[in-house]
């Protein structure tokens, strides 16, 4: 992408007039939308490989990315992250997925039956606002310094975003539309299946797109407290033993995989609601 | 279908509604009987009852006292006998405009593959044959509205109550829909109760016209329109029932006559 942005700039300059071949200019063509949506990252990225290489920045600190890159692959390949990747992913996925068992069927419910949510409202948001690190201590005692006290503090902070969402996801229900399918003879289930739960979809992805972000937060935090495995853990380990490329590497990787998530969790959302993206007559 | 009880009895209907400190008597002692395949108009101003009217119709509100038969059986709740046009369509946004024709059909036991042919063959009626597959966000004002009816048909209720359901409309597609909804009312054979403001529509459509005052010492007014269909609306018989009608609501009072008759006009 650097290289099309380079022949570009070469072409508006006119210091190179003889015609570029049809491979090049067809990528370039290809690439325009996107260099203009991610000019600011490539301009991050050039000014950080720049910096360090040179010496604007102490390249011990911050070593230029090509080095982060290589200590990356090299990490991948020789197998040494692999199981840093597996027990984060483990630990991030049992808690996201025991958070949307839980907090959906429970925010349908606490939606649905005021009484269910007048009487679990109050504890919820006692629970809510107490920070889930603060917790982490009291987990640990309760639970051992194994995973189990790791995947529930994840769970903690993962479980409330989406809980929430869920629960104004169905309040938010059009009451016109739950009105009309009374008139159409539909029962309380069948008003909560046909008009309820379709209309609080957009609203619960909002919720896991947040939770899978305090989910990331969480993992990190709890595998730099008394962890000695996962990609967390690499981070503090890299940075203890001064190995920043591998630092960095670990921290990309982290940033990869919360992209990743968001990425997938949007695509499952663009498949469920299609008609949100349809264009107007 | 006994011939004594054909049609719709209204019999004396109360309805009011809890105010702060007061109670709002909104219908008092309405007696009305609309017979079967008719086509009647209910206009009033604001605040005259009369979508609270329809709605008791539908069985969405209840009476306070009085009672409601159809055919000869009392009226309790909603009931597929009864479908509905709302004012705004009430579209359910994430299914196709033919899966929207089709959920009232589902809600009486019909298979999905029945459901969605007979929805097909109503939106066929509705002259939207290109649409099954669109979703209710790409139509049009009118489009949807004419989906809000097709899915009223659908069901094959004996009534059809449609709630001011071309208030929304310009001038120009509410004259089509009204064309369109006179045709559909004589194709399908079905009764049609409709609440509207717009005096014309109320002519143009009705065979009877019930007037609701807020005034609720007078008894309920009903008219009579006794034009050939289908109705020219610069006919001068057309044009006697407007100002007839114009007069009911004291309109055409030489004081303000203008000032108010611009604001009925144009009341959304």
């Amino acid at each position: 992408m650097k290289k099309v942005a380079t022949y570009q700039l070469a072409r508006t300059l006119r210091f190179d007039r003889t015609p570029l071949p049809p491979l090049v200019l067809g990528l370039a063509r290809a690439c325009r939308p996107y260099l203009g949506r991610y000019a600011a990252v490539i301009v991050f990225f050039g000014l950080w490989q720049l910096a360090s290489t040179l010496g604007w920045l102490n390249p011990a600190v911050i070593p230029p990315l090509d080095r982060i890159v290589m200590a990356l692959i090299n990490a991948l390949q020789n197998g040494s992250l692999a199981g840093d990747i597996g027990i984060s992913l483990q630990r991030s996925g049992i808690a996201f997925g025991a958070s949307i068992l839980i907090a959906i069927p429970l925010g349908l419910a606490m939606g649905s039956f005021r009484s269910i949510e007048k009487t679990l409202d109050p504890i919820l948001q006692l629970f809510r606002q107490t920070s889930a690190l603060a917790l982490y201590p009291v987990f640990i005692l309760l639970l051992g310094l194994g995973e189990a006290s790791k995947i529930f503090v994840i769970f903690w902070a993962s479980v409330f975003p989406l809980l929430m969402n869920t629960i104004t996801g169905v309040q938010q229900t059009d009451p016109r539309l739950i009105e009309m399918a009374r008139v159409f003879g539909a029962s309380r289930l069948e008003v909560f299946r046909r008009v309820v739960v379709p209309s609080a979809i957009p609203s619960i992805f909002v919720g896991l797109r947040l939770s899978a972000t305090s989910t990331l937060l969480l993992l990190v935090a709890a595998e730099m407290i008394g962890a000695n495995q996962g990609i967390g853990f690499q981070v503090m380990n890299a940075q203890y033993n001064f190995q920043t490329p591998l630092m960095f590497a670990a921290i990309f990787l982290l940033a990869g995989l919360g992209l990743l998530g968001n990425y997938l969790l949007v695509l499952i959302q663009k498949r469920l609601c299609r008609w949100e993206s349809h264009e107007t007559a | 279908m006994t011939a004594m009880a054909e049609g719709l009895n209204v019999s004396r209907v109360n309805k009011s509604f809890a105010l702060k400190e007061s109670r709002l008597e909104v219908l008092r002692n309405i007696d009305l009987e609309i017979a079967t395949g008719e086509f009647v108009a209910i206009i009033g101003a604001s605040g005259s009852g009369k979508t609270t009217l329809l709605r008791i119709l539908a069985g969405l509100d209840q009476a306070d006292s009085g009672t409601i038969q159809l055919n000869g059986a009392s009226v309790q709740g909603v009931g597929p006998e009864r479908a509905m046009v709302f004012q705004e369509p009430r579209l359910l946004p994430w299914l196709s405009v033919e899966a929207n024709v089709a959920m009232g059909l589902e809600l009486m036991g019909e298979s999905r593959t029945d459901a969605l042919r007979q929805a097909r063959h109503y939106l066929d009626l509705v002259g939207l044959t290109a649409f099954y597959d669109a979703y209710p966000r790409q139509l049009s004002g009118g489009m949807a509205q004419r989906v809000g009816i097709a899915r009223g048909l659908a069901i094959s209720p004996d009534i059809l109550l449609l709630d001011e359901p071309l208030g929304a409309l310009d001038a120009m597609k509410k004259i089509r829909m009204q064309q369109e909804l006179e045709r559909l009312w004589r194709e399908q054979n079905i009764t049609m109760v409709m609440v509207t403001h717009d005096i014309e529509e109320a002519i143009y459509l009705a065979d009877r016209i019930v007037i609701l005052s807020n005034d609720q010492k007078s008894a309920l007014q009903v008219m009579r329109v006794d034009l050939p269909r289908p109705r020219q609306r610069s006919d001068s018989r057309f044009v006697a029932y407007r100002e007839a009608l114009l007069d009911t609501f004291h309109l055409n009072d030489t004081a303000d006559a203008d000032a108010t008759s611009n604001a009925t006009e144009t009341t959304p």
